[in-house]
């Protein structure tokens, strides 16, 4: 079986910018109107989750990178605001497969994407309250948030990483 | 150059943090390229829901039957509707005559733009709503938007095709308010859409009552027009250093579709920087 761990490998940006780009307009035309509670999947979050998983670190960062700044460039948050957060949950869950979890590279860690969603989410509203001075949204709201950004993170899991491996796995060789 | 494994993670980290957070510095200096993009992603939704459409109502169609029952439902709600107008009218002349009693500004007569709400934002939380209206007719940021009912909110981000609307419920959101009965100022805050409004800095003593109408004060420093109606009070409880009130929104934030976007020299103080901070006027537009 081929090894799928990209880790040392440069990164083919233009297929990883066409599959952010894919994902940002799918999300605006679809993905978006998905919405419970007023909350929405985040797609391009995933994207930095599982690219840092099949990716390893380094280019899990690149690809997080240039997933968030798509999504902040379409999206109507402050440019820059997710790029930085899924900048380095790439960089994390890369990390965070190489030392412990190396068995992610056969199974999805349904552990690591719950928690790296949760950072995501709680990083974005922090960056809102120091960046913004936004006050912090109330505790419901954010629990809220956290289990179903969660909750559609792990169900859009395997599709996302079937498209990650098939886009940029393979120019990877 | 040749760089070692941990080097070279160390660079690439750097780099895009580096990256990321000049972006978050210097993000105003980008807004031209954003707003394009936002353009963009808004004409491919429109699209999509364009082409959607006819298909819905195809399925819709299908049957004789239906189209039978419709016809006639229709016709039921063409009487019905003819009943409401007549009522309607009278409303008009009674709000008119209320406002001018009470002195209270009337949207209706302000410099404004009408928009239609095309969509939700695309952030996290849902707070914002999108108009299909923007620099281009003259929309800016920090613009108060209203229904004929009351305020809805205000603009916190425009592009030349649209513009996104901070709701007047979303925690971020605060409105200085004055008590229609005593003329007591206090401010709005938003809390959750759907959710009544809390209403702060109202004396103990006030005499508050279920019902009463709030209205934007339009004090030194507010980005809305004084006399806009707001909310009526939901439920009052008595406090040590304030009373504790509730404030539910004339508006139905939850089912906005066509509203309007008062625009610079409608007599408001728009001109009062809309980017200003937190303060007892309208709050931090630029958010989420």
């Amino acid at each position: 079986m081929r090894s799928r761990h990209y880790g040392t490998d440069p990164l083919p940006l233009g297929r990883i910018v066409l599959l952010s780009l894919s994902v940002v307009v799918l999300d605006a035309l679809v993905i978006s109107q998905f919405r419970i509670f007023g909350v929405r999947p985040l797609p391009f979050l995933l994207l930095a989750v599982i690219s840092g998983l099949e990716l390893g670190s380094n280019n899990g960062t690149i690809a997080g990178f240039i997933a968030g700044l798509c999504a902040d460039m379409f999206g109507a948050g402050r440019l820059g605001t997710w790029a930085l957060i899924c900048g380095l949950l790439g960089f994390a869950v890369g990390f965070a497969r190489d030392h412990a979890f190396p068995a992610a590279r056969e199974r999805l860690p349904l552990l690591l994407i719950v928690g790296s969603s949760w950072i995501g989410v709680l990083s974005y509203v922090g960056i809102a309250y120091i960046v913004d001075e936004s006050p912090v949204p109330p505790i419901r709201r954010i629990g809220i948030a956290l289990l179903l950004v969660a909750g559609w993170n792990v169900i859009l899991g395997w599709p996302m990483r079937l498209a990650v491996r098939r886009l940029v796995g393979e120019a990877l060789g | 150059m040749v760089r070692s494994g941990s080097s070279r993670t160390r660079f690439i980290v750097g780099v895009v943090v580096l990256s990321s957070l000049t972006l978050l510095a210097a993000g105003a200096q980008f807004s031209g390229l954003t707003a394009k993009a936002r353009d963009a992603i808004a004409s491919l939704r429109h699209t999509g829901k364009k082409a959607s459409s006819p298909v819905n109502s195809a399925i819709a169609r299908l049957s004789v039957g239906e189209l039978r029952s419709e016809n006639a439902r229709l016709r039921r709600d063409l009487d019905a509707a003819k009943a409401d107008a007549n009522r309607y009218r009278d409303a008009v002349r009674q709000r008119k005559d209320l406002l001018a009693l009470l002195q209270l500004s009337d949207p209706d007569t302000m410099h404004s733009v009408a928009a239609r709400v095309v969509d939700v934002g695309l952030g996290l939380f849902d707070d914002r709503v999108v108009l299909n209206v923007g620099s281009r007719k003259g929309v800016v940021v920090g613009a108060p938007v209203v229904t004929g009912a009351g305020l809805v909110g205000r603009v916190v981000l425009v592009s030349p095709e649209q513009s996104f609307v901070l709701l007047i419920s979303d925690p971020a959101s605060s409105v200085g308010v004055r008590l229609s009965t005593s003329g007591e100022v206090g401010i709005a805050k938003g809390t959750v859409v759907g959710q009544p409004l809390r209403v702060d800095l109202i004396a103990p003593d006030t005499d508050v009552s279920r019902g009463d109408l709030l209205v934007t004060s339009g004090l030194q420093r507010s980005v809305f027009p004084a006399g806009i109606p707001v909310g009526a009070v939901r439920t009052v409880k008595p406090g040590a250093i304030q009373k504790e009130i509730t404030m539910t929104p004339l508006t139905d934030l939850a089912h906005l579709e066509f509203v309007k976007v008062l625009l610079p020299g409608s007599g408001q103080p728009l001109a009062a920087n809309p980017a200003a901070t937190s303060d007892a006027s309208g709050t931090n537009p630029s958010r989420r």
